[in-house]
This record gives structure tokens, sequence and C-alpha cells, in this order.
């Protein structure tokens, strides 16, 4: 079990511990950041993606807990956006598949060594004025 | 000095005060920079629909 913890930065946890209740021996530190999203790999328990500082996003391996960064924002001429809890999620249809928010919906399915983009930029400027996405009704 | 309660009052869980000395710091959003997506989900009826939210406002 993984989690950010504010001004303290990521923890990872065993579910159950050898000792019939899980102590602080089960407690591993982690390199995520303060905030965000970390998510495990379903395919492969050793390995997590967190959000990171300088709008990274890391991946990371145990047991060595090397990590690498592997956000599509290692380019610094892509101009991205992320808001502070960036969201992050593997696909409900394809486990390869993690999804990240910027201002545009990235995707990966290598691991963070190739990006895709599945949306246009859904930022827009400070005070410009949404379109108008019509009316709700009911049918 | 500033104990654990004061530092997290102090900047408020933002990143970025004059004291971090991380140079890694996040970046924060500029103001005028735009908006960014907020959170995302899968249609629960449709695996082709993400339905994305964004931190876009505006005030008349």
């Amino acid at each position: 079990m993984y989690a950010t913890q504010q001004d303290s930065g990521s923890i990872a946890t065993s579910s159950r511990g050898n000792l019939g209740e899980i102590t602080p021996l089960d407690w591993l530190p982690h390199p995520g950041y303060e905030f965000g999203s970390i998510v495990a790999d379903p395919l492969n328990s050793k390995v997590s993606y967190a959000g990171g500082p300088a709008s990274g996003i890391i991946k990371v391996t145990y047991p060595s807990g090397q990590w690498i960064n592997v956000s599509p924002n290692v380019d610094g001429t892509a101009g991205l956006r992320k808001v502070g809890n960036q969201p992050m999620a593997f696909s409900q249809t394809n486990p390869r598949e993690l999804l990240v928010g910027f201002q545009y919906l990235f995707s990966t399915i290598d691991g963070g060594m190739h990006w895709k983009k599945l949306s246009p930029d859904l930022g827009l400027p400070k005070g410009a004025k949404p379109p108008n996405s019509g009316r709700a009704s009911r049918s | 000095m500033k104990d654990d309660d004061d530092e997290m009052a102090a900047d408020d869980g933002d990143e970025g005060d004059d004291d971090d000395p991380d140079a890694t710091t996040m970046r924060q959003q500029r103001p005028g920079a735009g908006g960014a997506i907020e959170s995302f989900s899968a249609s629960t009826v449709d695996p082709g629909i993400i339905w994305v939210g964004t931190n876009n406002a505006w005030s008349s």
C-alpha cells in the first residue's frame, strides 16, 4: 500500500505483517511526492508510479527502490502543466496502459518510455470563458 | 525556529516557499498559464470514453 504524506513524502507498507500486525518494521520509504497519486503496476507488484517533484512522474522498482523519471515533462519544450494532486491511474480495460493528466490526457503502454496524447489541450488560459457545452436535459 | 506544526501552517501544504532549499521543488502553475486536468474517470458503460475534469474557471 502506498500513500503520500503532506510535508513528509511518500510511504509504503505491507498490507499484513509477519508479527501478527502491521508494525513500523513493515514500512518502507517511497520516493514519491507529498501530493498526488501513487499507483501500483497491476502486472508487476514490484513496480509503482508516483508523482514526483519538478512535475515529474517517477517509476519505482522494489526491492532496490531505484527510481527514474519517466514523465513526458522531461522534455522541457513540451510546456506541460499539472495540478498539485495530479491524477494518475491504470486503465481498467488495458492493464498495461497508465493514464496521467496534464493539460492533456496522456497515456503510456511501455512504462513511460513513450507517451501519447489522448486529448487536445483542455486547459484554458486564466480568465478565458469556457465554451458552452450545451444544456443539460432529461430525456 | 519552526516546529512541524508551524511548518505546516506556514506553507499550508504549498511548495516553493522561501524556506524550501529543494531546487527540484514542483513548479506551481503560474497565473495566466492556463488550466490543467484535475481528475479523470473511465466510463463504466463505454470503454472508449474517459471523462475529464479541469480547473478551468471563469466568472463574469
